[in-house]
Parts: C-alpha cells; sequence; structure tokens
C-alpha cells in the first residue's frame, strides 16, 4: 500500500515536469532548412508578397564539407502565407532563428502598412531574431540584391557579408547597423523618426556585389528621403553613435591649400534642449577625440600654432557640415531622424506635452546649435610629417 | 516475496552461527590431542603434525602442529624443535601447570608467543601461519608466530601514479601497510586497532585513527558497524564499502579508497578514519567528502597556483564528462537558436544525410567509448593497444566516413571520454549521470538538463558520510573552509583542519609570529 502511495506520488511529480515544459520542439538541424537572409518585395499589381529566401546549404565534396548558400522565390498573400509557401520550392520548414538580414524592397514602402505588416510578423514570431538587420533595396526591388549576387560562382553567403559588413562599421562611419529591434522602437516612439541602411549593388571585374549606400529616412513606416555617406556620418555625430571613421579636412596654412585626415579615436556628444529668449533652442555639443592620420604635406603640425590651426579648421568643417546635415532633414525629409523630441520629452516634459501634437512643424524651424570642442591626440606613429629631400 | 527473502537470509546466518567449535575442549594427552586436530582437520594433507620428545627423557612429550608452505621451516627447526629436544629439566609436580610459562621465558626462542586454549582460536592461528605446539601434560597450547609467506614489493600503484610525490603504494599484506604509514606518522596519539571480519576468511581489518583529532563518534560509528558484519568473506576493501556506507543506494562513493599510504596519512591528520584491510593493497577512509575525489595528492606536493590550475580543469572535466553530450543534443534538438550561426551551418553539413537522430548517435557513441574503455582495462598491454586503435580509426574514422554517425558526435563522445580521466575515482557516478542527464536533454531539450542537474544536485545534498554532509566544504562560504575546495591554498595558510572532521583539534599549525604581528 505504502508503496503504491509511494509509485503514485513520483508519477504526479513526473507527470507534472512534462506539463511544464512549454513549447516542445524537437527538431533534427538536418530536418530544417537554415534560413540566413530574407529579401522582401510586394508585387502591386498581383496584389502578393514576393519572397526571396537565402538557404545556407551544405556541399559535401570529398569528404570535405563546406556551406554554400541558394536562394528560393515564392509568393503569398501576405508575409506569413509567403513564407509558408516557401516550403514548396525549399522542401523543408525554414529554420528562422539564424536570420541574419531582411531586405526590404521599396515596393513595400509604397503603402504603410505592408512594412508594418512585415515588422509585425517578424516580431510576433518567436523564431527570428530581435537584433536581425533590416536593409533596403536600393535596386528595383530586393529579390535583385540576392539574385545578383547568386550569379557570381562560388562566392561567399550573402547574409553573413552583410553582417560582417555591418559590424565593421565602426571602422568607417558611413552606415549604421539598425537592427529590427531598434527601429521598431523608434517607429513606436513619438518624437524620433527611424532610419534603415540602403544597399546597392556594384559590378567589379564582372563580380556584382553588394556595398551599403546611406541611409534611409523614415516619416512614420515611410521613406522620405536619403542620407548619403557622408551626411551619415555627420548624422552619426549627432545621435552619439560614432565609433570611429575619418574626417577628411582641408585647410589653408602657409598660403598652401593642406588636405590631411583625422581619425576619430573617441567621440561624445550631448545634446541639450533649452529657451533662449521664449525660443526653443537644440544646444548639441560635441567632444571628438582624433588623431592625425594622414597629411599630404611636408609640413610640420606637431608645432603648437600649427596644431591650434589644424585644430580650428578641422572644428569648422565638422561644425559646418552638421549644421548643412540638419538643414536638410529639418527641410527636405522634414523627419526628426536625431530623436530632438525625445530630448525635449525628456528635459522638458510639461512643455512637451504641448509640442507633442505637431512636432513635425516645430522640428522644421527647430534652432539647432552645434558646438565642436575638437581634441587632437596624437599623430600615431610618427611625429614629423614626410620631408621631403632634395 | 520479501519475507520469504528474508527467513532465507536468516536461516544462513543460523546455520553459520550453529558450526559453535567452543565447546571443544583440549586433552593433557599429546597423542588424544594430535589425534583431536587430525580428526577436525581431516582432508587438508598440507597440514603437518610431528611429535617428538626430549633426547633422553621421554616423559617430556611435544607436538608441533603447523601448515606447510605457510612458515619458516627454518624457524621451527632451530628455535622450536632443537632447544626442546636438546634442553632437559625435570618435571616437578608443582611445575605442570606453569609448564607453558616455563617454556616460554627459557626454552623458546621466538618474539611472538602466547598460550591459548580456544580450538577455534588454534586451529584459525595455526591457517595462518602459526605453529601450534602441544605439550604433554597440559590441556592448552602454544601459538608460535612462524609465518612466512611470500607477498609482492613496494611498487607504485598503477592506479595513482603521480609525477612528483611518494612511489610507495600499499601492498597485500596488512602488517606492511601499517608500517608504510606508521613510519609516515611517528606519533603516539595513532591508534591501531586489530579485529577480524568474515566468518570464513578471518580477514584482519585495522582501524587506525589519531587520537585527539579523529572524533571519537565516528570513531565508535565506524567501530559499530565493522562489528554489525557478519559476511562469511571480504576479499577486497569493497566488501565493507558496500556493507557499512551510507546511502547505499547511491552510485556515489562516501567511503574514500586509495592504494597509496601518503594519503591515508594525510586523511588520518583531517581527523578521518581509516580501515587497512588484509589482503588489499586498497586502505579505506571515512568520513569521504564529494570534493576529494576532486584533489589529488600531488595538488598539496606542487606549487599551489599550479595546483589550483588543475583543480579547476579537473571541475571543468567534470561538467564536460557528466553535461557536454547533453547540451549537445539538447541544443542541436531543441535549441538551434543557442548556436552560432557557422557552428550551425557546420553541424548541419556534417548531418546531412544522416540515418540517426542526435540523440542515439550521442548515446551510441558514448557507449563505444565506454565499450572501449572497459575492454582495454584488463586486458594485457599488447592488445590494449590494439583496442585504443581499433577504436580510433575503425570506429573513429569510419564511422564518419561511412556516414553512420556525424562527426560532431565523435568529438563530443572524444571530449566527453577523455574528460572522464580527470577525475578517475569517480568514473562510476559520471557514467550515471552522464546517461541520465542525456536521456533527459534528449526528451525535454536544455529544460530536462536544468532539471537532471537539480536532481543530482538534491541527491547530492542529502548525502551524509558518517553524520559529515557530503557536500560540505563547497557549501560553505567561510574563507579557511573553502580554502581547499576549487583553489588549494599555499600551506602557509591552511592554519585550520576541515571544520566538521577535524572539529576536535582544530588547529593544524599555529600562526607564525610573523603573520600574527603583521595582523595586529
Amino acid at each position: 500500500m505504502k508503496n503504491l502511495k509511494l509509485i503514485f506520488r513520483l508519477f504526479l511529480l513526473v507527470f507534472l515536469v512534462f506539463n511544464l515544459w512549454g513549447c516542445w520542439n524537437y527538431i533534427e538541424i538536418n530536418e530544417r532548412a537554415i534560413g540566413l537572409s530574407l529579401a522582401v518585395d510586394y508585387l502591386p499589381d498581383q496584389e502578393l508578397y514576393l519572397e526571396t529566401v537565402e538557404i545556407g546549404t551544405p556541399v559535401i565534396i570529398a569528404e570535405k564539407s563546406s556551406m554554400e548558400s541558394a536562394i528560393f522565390q515564392e509568393t503569398g498573400k501576405t508575409v506569413f502565407d509567403a513564407t509558408r509557401n516557401l516550403i514548396l520550392t525549399v522542401g523543408e520548414k525554414i529554420l528562422w532563428n539564424h536570420f541574419r538580414v531582411v531586405i526590404v524592397g521599396e515596393a513595400l514602402l509604397q503603402e504603410e502598412n505592408k512594412l508594418i505588416g512585415l515588422l509585425d510578423f517578424l516580431r510576433r514570431d518567436n523564431e527570428p531574431r530581435e537584433d536581425l538587420l533590416l536593409v533596403l533595396s536600393k535596386e528595383k526591388t530586393a529579390a535583385e540584391i540576392l539574385e545578383k549576387t547568386h550569379q557570381n560562382k562560388g562566392e561567399k553567403i550573402v547574409a553573413i557579408h552583410l553582417d560582417n559588413l555591418f559590424k565593421n562599421e565602426k571602422y568607417l562611419g558611413k552606415y549604421k547597423a539598425v537592427p529590427l529591434w531598434e527601429f521598431a522602437m523608434k517607429l513606436a516612439t513619438s518624437g524620433v523618426q527611424p532610419v534603415m541602411p540602403a544597399v546597392k549593388l556594384t559590378t567589379y571585374q564582372e563580380k556584382i556585389m553588394v556595398i551599403p549606400s546611406g541611409m534611409a529616412v523614415f516619416r512614420r513606416a515611410k521613406v522620405v528621403g536619403y542620407l548619403d555617406d557622408l551626411e551619415t556620418k555627420y548624422f552619426l555625430f549627432v545621435i552619439d553613435e560614432i565609433k570611429g571613421g575619418v574626417i577628411p579636412v582641408q585647410t589653408e596654412i602657409q598660403g598652401e591649400t593642406v588636405r590631411l585626415t583625422l581619425e576619430i579615436m573617441d567621440s561624445s556628444t550631448v545634446i541639450k534642449a533649452v529657451k533662449q529668449a521664449g525660443v526653443l533652442v537644440m544646444q548639441v555639443k560635441l567632444k571628438t577625440t582624433v588623431s592625425i592620420a594622414e597629411i599630404q604635406t611636408s609640413i610640420n603640425f606637431i608645432e603648437p600654432k600649427l596644431r591650434k590651426r589644424l585644430q580650428e579648421a578641422a572644428e569648422a568643417t565638422l561644425e559646418r557640415r552638421i549644421q548643412l546635415l540638419i538643414k536638410k532633414v529639418q527641410q527636405q525629409d522634414q523627419s526628426d531622424i536625431f530623436g530632438f523630441g525625445m530630448i525635449v520629452e525628456r528635459q522638458m516634459p510639461k512643455l512637451w506635452q504641448h509640442l507633442r501634437a505637431n512636432w513635425t512643424e516645430i522640428f522644421t524651424d527647430l534652432k539647432v546649435k552645434v558646438e565642436v570642442n575638437l581634441e587632437i591626440q596624437g599623430s600615431a606613429t610618427i611625429s614629423k610629417s614626410l620631408e621631403v629631400g632634395e | 516475496m520479501l519475507k520469504f527473502i528474508k527467513t532465507l537470509f536468516s536461516n544462513k546466518k543460523h546455520q553459520a552461527g550453529s558450526q559453535g567449535k567452543d565447546t571443544l575442549r583440549l586433552s593433557k594427552s599429546v597423542t588424544k590431542n594430535l589425534q583431536f586436530f587430525r580428526e577436525l582437520l581431516t582432508d587438508d594433507d598440507l597440514i603437518i603434525y610431528r611429535e617428538f620428545e626430549h633426547q633422553g627423557n621421554s616423559a617430556l612429550k611435544y607436538a608441533v602442529i603447523f601448515v606447510n608452505g605457510m612458515v619458516n621451516d627454518e624457524t621451527i627447526n632451530e628455535n622450536i624443535i632443537a632447544p626442546l629436544i636438546e634442553f632437559s629439566f625435570e618435571v616437578e609436580t608443582g611445575l605442570k601447570e606453569s609448564l607453558l610459562d616455563f617454556l616460554i621465558k627459557k626454552i623458546l626462542i621466538s618474539a611472538k608467543v602466547r598460550r591459548e586454549k580456544v580450538v577455534e582460536e588454534l586451529i584459525n592461528a595455526v591457517l595462518y601461519g602459526n605453529t601450534m605446539l602441544l605439550v604433554e601434560g597440559v590441556a592448552e597450547a602454544l601459538l608460535i608466530d612462524t609465518s612466512e609467506f611470500k607477498h609482492r614489493p613496494i611498487t607504485e600503484p598503477r592506479s595513482e601514479s603521480v609525477v612528483r610525490g611518494s612511489r610507495e603504494g600499499f601492498t597485500e599484506s596488512i602488517l606492511i601497510n601499517i608500517s608504510l604509514i606508521r613510519r609516515r606518522l611517528t606519533c603516539m596519539d595513532l591508534k591501531l586497532k586489530m579485529m577480524k571480519i568474515g566468518e570464513r576468511t578471518h580477514t584482519q581489518v585495522c582501524l587506525c585513527y589519531l587520537e585527539g583529532v579523529a572524533h571519537p563518534k565516528i570513531v565508535a560509528e565506524v567501530l559499530q558497524r565493522l562489528q554489525k558484519i557478519k559476511i562469511d568473506a571480504i576479499l577486497e576493501s569493497n566488501y565493507i564499502v558496500e556493507l557499512i556506507k551510507d546511502a547505499p543506494l547511491s552510485p556515489f562513493a562516501t567511503i574514500y579508497s586509495t592504494e597509496r599510504p601518503d594519503i591515508v596519512v594525510a586523511n588520518l591528520l583531517e581527523g578521518r578514519v581509516a580501515l587497512i584491510i588484509d589482503g588489499t593493497p586498497f586502505a579505506l577512509t571515512m568520513p569521504c567528502l564529494f570534493i576529494e575525489f576532486f584533489q589529488a595528492n600531488e595538488d598539496y606536493y606542487t606549487n599551489f597556483l599550479y595546483a589550483s590550475f588543475n583543480r579547476l580543469l579537473r571541475f571543468g572535466g567534470f561538467f564536460l564528462a557528466t553535461s557536454l553530450p547533453a547540451i549537445y543534443v539538447a541544443l542541436t534538438t531543441y535549441h538551434q537558436e543557442m548556436i552560432p550561426t557557422a557552428l550551425l551551418l557546420n553541424i548541419s553539413a556534417a548531418r546531412e544525410g544522416m540515418p540517426f537522430p542526435t540523440v542515439i548517435e550521442a548515446l551510441f557513441m558514448t557507449l563505444i567509448f565506454d565499450f572501449l574503455k572497459e575492454s582495454g582495462v584488463r586486458l594485457p598491454s599488447p592488445i590494449g593497444s590494439t583496442i585504443g586503435f581499433v577504436g580510433a580509426i575503425i570506429v573513429g574514422q569510419s564511422s564518419v566516413t561511412a556516414k553512420m554517425v556525424s562527426a560532431p558526435i565523435v568529438i563530443i563522445a572524444a571530449i566527453t571520454g577523455i574528460s572522464n580521466f580527470l577525475t578517475p575515482k569517480i568514473l562510476g557516478p559520471i557514467i550515471f549521470m552522464r546517461l541520465f542527464l542525456l536521456i533527459l536533454s534528449s526528451i525535454l531539450g536544455l529544460y530536462g538538463y536544468i532539471f537532471g542537474v537539480v536532481a543530482i544536485t538534491i541527491h547530492l545534498m542529502s548525502i551524509r558520510s558518517f553524520g559529515v554532509p557530503y557536500m560540505s566544504p563547497l557549501t560553505s562560504f567561510k574563507i579557511q573552509e573553502i580554502k581547499d575546495t576549487a583553489f588549494r591554498a599555499p600551506w602557509w595558510l591552511m592554519n585550520y583542519r576541515p571544520k566538521l572532521i577535524g572539529d576536535r583539534n582544530p588547529v593544524r599549525q599555529k600562526k607564525s609570529e610573523q603573520q600574527s604581528e603583521g595582523s595586529e
């Protein structure tokens, strides 16, 4: 009797464990196709979504197995419908956990809800990651990016190429990786508008490559304009996300036009919302540390006087560029991608209550002051410029 | 059913006890006594009965009984028979009672002589190599230690070899083993209690402890448990282990066994009790804690930093050996999102077209490793290396090329197998834990794995070894107690003995003056 009771209790314990496991999801790896990147387009005349997916496929040649990728395409009435339809061509259910990149076609941006639908699906489904990168295709369709790069023989996987590309943004500062969560967050928050990096194709020696091409500026879920590579850099300065890259400077010294390059070592930006004479003014203060990376003259900039001149010239360049960028975004795109609204909300919450409703108009005419504090930290491994002997 | 088994066992005990030989008595006549022993020890042709008398006085009749091959013949010839034949004395009436004492004191040339009346004792002693001397007119016998049998020389133990440290290991002879301990621990606090266990083997067991350091309750507990043993034979120390250990159903050892006298001495010094058993080179020490399986004697003989590093390796090895296949199976079949993409692609490529599920592969390969290990253990080394070759080439390489199992699983099995050997004393529990976790994680993924770990932890936490919690120093937060766990503190910091075992005499070394000055 006692044993029976004990066995019953043990059974209950074990049984409860089996009930608590949540999503039981046993899959052998080789039974699922590992999706790496996805290109989503919309065919307005057929009212269909066109999805192109890049799948990692093992290639086994004489005991050595390596990974290549193959692309598959399918259409569907909705994003998820198309995704499931992909089984028709792929043959296996796609594993979404490892998606790195989602390439958004421009057709999807014609209607706001199309992009929202895609984002909703990516965030709602339990498999895709929140940190997958969103990329806008500057080609006619997003599918082209995958299709054309796959025409190269023996090329590496596009998803991994793009992933690496965006990981190395910090050395260049000309584009910015935008993960899904960031885009969705900025889309949902008032006082800031999202941006998305754009990619395009280029051909070099008959090889087609994907390269980044600035950033797309969004107002709500619609593209309103683009920033080019340089503008992106100054945009990154303002939102305090520049991690590296170079600043080319051109200045007049001793009657000579000197070109030199400064490498950004460190930069921090503080934006303050202040009221000056009853007018809301955004004060953008940059504190940037640079080092001299390249000088196209034999003038010796290690001298304090010249260094000061150089510093002032660089500060002026940076300031002017940033001012120009902000003006352009304010007037052309009319989209607060800098998040000035959020800063006002944080620093002047009461004022924000009044401004919130028509922030877009207020942003257009917002006064922005830029102040650059540049410090030339060093000159890398040589102190004197290269001297040219007779 | 249970009752039936119980009655079976109790019957057997009855039979063993009812042989009562202690009712038998010796007589005063040598001839009668010889006849008596001949009948008692019938059909044993190796026992030699030698009757003789004094060369002049035939009233002085003697007989010796001994076992051929277990005694030193020369000792019997020269130290017992020769003096008795040659040395003449008058048997006075008053002397008869103290005749044996007279022989012991004046005639017999031997260090170990004792009088004995009990027949069973006499027979056991003879069978162990003593010589029994019967004297006419006395209903008692003398036992003279003439035992001499061959034993293995002291060699380095094969199961516990070291790079640095003593190369002496125990042998099968209990006296040699005790001498090895005593040579390392010449202090009068070392107490050695001899007892005999085994109704047929009469195996000598020596209980050692350091008085004043070992807890008397633990000593008493060990003694009590030993006295309860009623088994007929003790051939190896594990007989005793299984009969007296705590948590008898658990795969985890709660009694430590070792072949090395230095480990036994170190354990005695920490307040543990040691058992040395005749006929096996494996001594037992208790209480035993889980952490002891991660402590190698060499840790204390090498630099403490290096020793601490090795400790961490052992913990890592333990983790890998128990969990690696389980975690691999859980990740590849339930949590693909947790594997880095590049690795996932590689695994996927390797698994392409594999006929069996990952779980089966993992079970199969780890079991194959156990097969290879088990088949190699008891083979002579030339064949052993063949096994290794077959294992590596045929099973490892060919199974992958033949697409029977995927390459990652072979790597996993190999790493698991190798990390097994970092903690060689808990191979058994590790195998069970590995299987347990593997099966759980194949049913429930990481969730199951975590449940398995929780279950094992609860089990380990609930075990006690002779009253001491099995996991005790690992769960402590005090520096002095954890100084010898994941890290081995330098000797100048190990001022106290382990708290729960050596608490009787906690100070191992007094803090040197310099240190105390520094702390003030």
